[in-house]
């Protein structure tokens, strides 16, 4: 047997003072999890704080104004059968528009980098005010899609309720997956544009693939796309939790 | 105790700091370097809000940026320009960082009540912030800092603002905070810092230049600094063959105070080095382009 020894490349003891210690950090820190973690945000920084915003709070109370009014008198103005179109044109942009504009207040401040350095830095509060709107979305989505059911029978609640909450957590994808890349504003602009057109277009030339998609398909294949959506999103969303610039420059 | 390991860092094509290694434990630590030098990316960079492009930095063995939320906890920083809303007041304001600091409210109060009174603010606690002078704002932003009674107090430019009976103040309270924790101030004022900081880092064309006591750095120009009186037409000659630190006007004569390395002329005298002579001499460079 080959008695020889192990020949130990010289290292400083600074550097295996480190290593040892990352191996023991590594090991031992807890990680909270999502619900948890949310929970103990929720109860440490207060829902006063994560919406602290006046300008903000006028800004969702005059959308959400606006939204029930579009939702309530859209069905005077157009065909029944474009009903399912619009609701799935919609029902995201309201949660988009709230999702960037919490997002470019926050992050334009000049209070960025004192809230930046708190235990719940700028992008934990952003991430919980995203899901706090979309559960928000959600409801008046319901309510909304309740509305246009009661009024029109051909509009099945169900279906138009899974469409609309389809296109929310899609759309919400999108915004989340543009926020964390670089050059932010261009991918979202150009989301929301691509997005308003491509429906547009589409409901317009009454293309049968896309009516057909909408309307006939069977409501447990809606059901499975959204839940792989919504799975989606919150993996998304963890991942905004943990998000650190790596530039100095956000553009 | 902070590490900083082997760290540079770029903005894009442009590099800010390079190869900088640096131990921190208990005790005030001045970051002593002219405008540009790279002070606030070195901050910035110890309080997370952006990521060395290479090396990394450790707190207790552990990555900063790994460490996460854990690391801010024990976090107090003031950054260069102190942002704030205008329509808050101080108490307001310091009651929602507490709140993004994860402090409950009752033991907030407490301790803004305590903060405000340690950097004079008392009379003005509900004060809308806007009708504040820049210095008050900076007394604000130094409360801010101390919420969370941080391990690891990091100030960028804290005294920028503050009139002299201020910055007495500030540094009593500096070297009462320093004696349990640790705490890196940056400044380009040398008076800020040479009679509290336990050391003085100097940071020269991107990399590390001195880390150490005021007594050694300025032990490095032990018998070079002289001082003498000269004609006011001699000194552009003077200019020539020493290196200026400053000159002073009296009856039609200067008095010069210069650095001089070799042989020494009978009529100057030698005078024991201050941290600012060290400062102008290895700046000179960086400084002259300035003027
Ligand atoms: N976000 C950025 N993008 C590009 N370059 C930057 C950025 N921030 C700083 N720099 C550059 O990096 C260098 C160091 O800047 P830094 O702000 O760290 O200096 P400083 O020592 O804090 O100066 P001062 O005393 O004026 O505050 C400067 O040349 C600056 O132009
Ligand atoms: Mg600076």
């Amino acid at each position: 047997m080959n008695k020889e020894r192990f020949k130990v490349p010289d290292l400083d003891e600074q550097t295996i003072r480190i290593q040892i210690d990352k191996i023991v950090s590594v090991g031992v820190k807890p990680k909270q999890s999502f619900p948890s973690y949310l929970k103990s945000m929720m109860q440490q920084v207060g829902l006063r704080h994560i919406f602290s915003d006046r300008l903000e709070i006028t800004f969702i109370t005059l959308l959400v104004t606006m939204m029930i009014g579009l939702m309530v008198l859209l069905p005077y103005y157009s065909e029944i059968h474009d009903m399912y179109g619009y609701i799935f044109l919609l029902s995201p942009i309201l949660f988009l528009v709230l999702s960037i504009f919490t997002y470019v207040r926050k992050t334009q401040n000049h209070t960025y980098d004192v809230e930046m350095a708190c235990k719940y830095n700028v992008y934990q509060i952003i991430a919980f005010r995203m899901l706090v709107f979309s559960v928000f979305s959600i409801v008046l989505n319901m309510i909304a899609v309740a509305i246009l059911a009661i009024q029109y029978d051909e509009i099945q609640f169900m279906r138009a309720f899974l469409l609309s909450i389809t296109a929310l957590f899609l759309f919400s994808i999108l915004l989340l997956f543009a926020l964390m890349k670089r050059r932010t504003t261009v991918i979202v602009v150009s989301t929301v544009i691509g997005w308003t057109l491509g429906n547009l277009v589409l409901q317009s030339m009454n293309v049968n693939l896309y009516n057909d998609l909408l309307m006939k398909t069977p409501i447990v294949v809606n059901a499975v796309v959204l839940l792989v959506i919504v799975i989606t999103y919150v993996w998304y969303l963890k991942k905004l939790l943990q998000f650190k610039q790596r530039e100095g420059v956000f553009e | 105790m902070i590490v900083v390991k082997d760290v540079s860092k770029q903005y894009g094509d442009f590099t800010a700091l390079q190869n900088v290694d640096l131990e921190f434990g208990n005790g005030l630590y001045g970051l002593l370097a002219p405008n540009g030098a790279g002070k606030t990316t070195l901050i910035k960079m110890l309080a997370t809000l952006i990521s060395p492009t290479k090396g990394e930095i450790f707190y207790n063995g552990k990555n900063i940026n790994d460490m996460d939320d854990q690391y801010r906890e024990r976090l107090g920083y003031l950054p260069q320009q102190f942002g704030y809303y205008k329509n808050y007041s101080p108490k307001q304001y310091l009651l929602y960082l507490a709140a993004l600091k994860g402090i409950g409210k009752k033991e907030a109060l407490n301790k803004i009540d305590e903060l405000l009174e340690k950097v004079a603010l008392s009379d003005v606690v509900n004060k809308k912030m806007k009708k504040f002078s820049g210095g008050m704002i900076q007394r604000v932003g130094i409360a801010q800092a101390l919420l969370n009674d941080p391990e690891i107090l990091i100030l960028d430019e804290p005294t920028a603002g503050l009139d002299p009976k201020e910055r007495a103040r500030f540094r009593h309270l500096l070297t009462d905070l320093a004696r349990d924790r640790l705490v890196i101030i940056s400044t380009h004022i040398v008076s800020d810092i040479e009679s509290i900081a336990n050391e003085i880092i100097m940071i020269r064309n991107k990399q590390l230049l001195y880390k150490d006591s005021v007594a050694d750095i300025c032990a490095t120009l032990n018998g070079c600094v002289f001082e003498t009186t000269i004609d006011y037409g001699q000194l552009e000659d003077f200019r020539k063959n020493n290196i200026l630190l400053s000159e002073k006007q009296e009856y039609g004569q200067m008095t010069v105070r210069f650095i001089h390395k070799g042989n020494s002329e009978d009529e100057w005298t030698s005078v024991p080095p201050q941290l600012e002579d060290v400062f102008l001499y290895e700046y000179r460079d960086e400084l002259e382009g300035e003027n």
